[in-house]
């Protein structure tokens, strides 16, 4: 782990954002967009556990390292709560239109 | 060593978190019944949490290691999200009954969402900030999709959710760079780390601004985050917009206003930022307000410009330091009480499955029933910001703030915009009074529904005589 710079984590912590955003912007299956927004969450995650090693560990400043790793608990149990809301809107989208995908939800706009 | 807790200062949460359970325990048990006990129940637990808030008053406390700071804006916010929560409770059943959703899980879902605004409202830390916002909005995403056979609800229901995730991952990576930077997530440590810290700590927190500016302004809908609103208002039950528009804003203005305050004496470069989401807020909001037949979509750009107007307040006080947050609880007063009026209006009219969905289902209104729209004058002079009613207060102390920090040219914005949402206003009014087209039938209110209009429009009149006693009572500087 010590041969890793934190550099290289909050770089691919980055990379895994943006292909999240991306992700989101192009794709157009509900369930493709949600898993790209649940890999943004990860490289939150990431980042967080980065910083928390390598800028907050040691003794000296053990509640600023603990703060961010409660953090990752805290948005892991949050993205659980959204999986399950997402899919249930998802699964009663299908029940009433037998197809999901975002081009087709154009009943509102003005 | 277990640390002493003031309980007092997080009673009112509890008391409407533990309500939303045995809400949800009472509908298992009698299900739909006739009496509907789960409203009843919820109606009760609102009023117990409301009146707890009134009697605590506002004085400042830290609680749980200054995770939770409740502050005289704090205590203000967590009320209005009681008294809005407490009267869409109050009107939802004659609107449920009339559009045939029979889901009593609306008022424990209802609750929670109250909840999460609540949390928000009184809390600097960004950590809590993340917990409450994401309580809020899954309750708000459920609530959205409510009428389960209405193609119109789940796609506002699935548009909400999505847009709605994707903008807290934006919140989260910036608080992941605040920590970063910092090696806190409390907000008050932002001004030392923003003008002492390393470069390499600039740079970070300039970015962690950037994703929490994306973030917070998704959840207030500033312009040019705000594409989900008008979908939003459009497709869901209109009790739950009601909500959304009202305790689920709240939370959201409080929020972006403690961020701009916590940059202190460092947020020149924040508050001009700011300044330009404000601007363009209004103009998105008043100008496409114009164009718009359908009265939801009408009241959701009528909330963006509203947003604007608060985003105006928080620039003012990220460049001036330390302003006084009483120009922003004037005006969330006015707004709140403004708009659920509104609100109680629209869900008013709904029968037999049908509600306005335009401005010419409005034509009629005064013959049908004087007091609504009678009331609907009331509230619409309040929202351009007319005569000495809530609007206009809050309006003014706006613009005063505004001219304090040096931002003229925002405030000559303000006012103009505030001009442009007279036209869209007066139309609502136009039609109200128009003869009747179709349906000429009076409508008959019933006691809730009477109840509550009443209190909207007396708080909406009496600003002037009542707010000045009920902030000293909140212990207003």
């Amino acid at each position: 782990m010590n041969g890793v710079p934190l550099a290289g984590f909050i770089g691919l912590s980055m990379f895994m954002f943006i292909t999240g955003v991306v992700g989101v912007i192009i794709r157009r299956n509900p369930i493709v967009i949600f898993m790209c927004i649940e890999l943004m969450l990860n490289a939150v995650n990431l980042a967080f556990l980065a910083f928390a090693r390598y800028k907050f560990s040691g003794l000296a400043n053990v509640n600023q390292g603990a703060a961010g790793q409660m953090m990752v608990v805290f948005v892991m149990a949050v993205a659980a709560a959204e999986v399950a809301v997402g899919l249930g809107i998802i699964m009663a989208i299908y029940r009433l239109k037998e197809n999901i995908d975002v081009d087709e939800l154009n009943l509102l706009k003005g | 060593m277990i640390p002493t807790i003031d309980w007092g200062v997080i009673g009112p949460v509890a008391i409407v978190a533990v309500t939303g359970m045995i809400a949800l325990i009472v509908h298992m048990i009698t299900g739909n019944s006739e009496k509907n006990f789960t409203q009843k129940v919820t109606v009760f637990g609102l009023l117990i949490a409301l009146t707890s808030l009134l009697a605590a008053g506002g004085s400042e406390r830290f609680v749980l290691q200054e995770m939770v700071v409740m502050d005289r804006l704090g205590s203000v916010g967590q009320l209005l999200t009681v008294f809005s929560a407490l009267i869409v409770a109050l009107v939802s059943p004659a609107y449920l009954e009339a559009k045939r959703i029979k889901l009593g899980e609306f008022y424990p879902m209802l609750a929670w969402a109250t909840v999460g605004g609540m949390i928000v409202c009184c809390t600097r830390n960004l950590l809590v900030l993340f917990v409450g916002i994401e309580i809020l909005s899954i309750s708000l995403y459920v609530l959205a999709g409510l009428h389960r056979t209405s193609k119109k609800s789940e796609e506002s229901a699935i548009k909400y959710f999505l847009l709605g995730a994707f903008a807290t991952g934006f919140l989260l990576y910036g608080i992941a760079m605040f920590y970063g930077a910092t090696g806190s997530l409390n907000m008050s440590t932002l001004v030392s780390y923003w003008l002492h810290g390393a470069p390499e700590n600039k740079i970070l927190l300039s970015l962690s601004f950037a994703l929490i500016a994306v973030g917070i302004g998704f959840k207030c809908s500033l312009a040019p985050f705000h594409q989900w609103t008008p979908d939003v208002y459009e497709g869901a039950p209109t009790n739950v917009v009601a909500f959304m528009a009202t305790g689920g804003k709240v939370g959201a203005f409080v929020a972006l206003w403690n961020f701009a305050d916590s940059f202190g004496h460092a947020g020149r470069f924040v508050g001009m930022t700011i300044a330009t989401l404000a601007v363009l807020s209004m103009l998105v909001g008043n100008v496409l307000a114009m164009a718009q037949k359908n009265i939801k979509r009408l009241l959701a750009y009528s909330s963006i410009a509203n947003a604007g107007y608060v985003a105006v307040a928080a620039a003012s006080v990220a460049i001036a330091f330390r302003l006084n947050h009483i120009a922003l609880i004037f005006f969330l007063f006015g707004y709140v009480l403004t708009s659920l009026g509104v609100f109680v209006v629209v869900l008013a009219m709904a029968k037999d499955g049908e509600e306005p969905m335009s401005l010419d289902d409005l034509k009629g209104l005064a013959s049908r029933s004087p007091i609504l729209a009678y009331s609907l004058v009331v509230f619409v002079l309040s929202l351009i910001g007319l005569g000495p009613v809530s609007g206009f207060l809050g309006k003014l102390f706006i613009l005063k703030d505004a001219l304090t920090a040096n931002l003229a040219w925002l405030a000559v914005v303000m006012v103009l915009n505030s001009i442009f949402g007279a036209f869209y206003y007066f139309g609502m009014l136009r039609s109200a009074f128009a003869p009747a087209e179709g349906d000429a039938r009076p409508i008959s209110l019933s006691i809730p529904q009477t109840f509550s209009l009443s209190v909207c429009v007396v708080g909406v009149i009496g600003a002037v005589v009542f707010y000045a006693p009920l902030l000293a009572h909140l212990g207003l500087r």
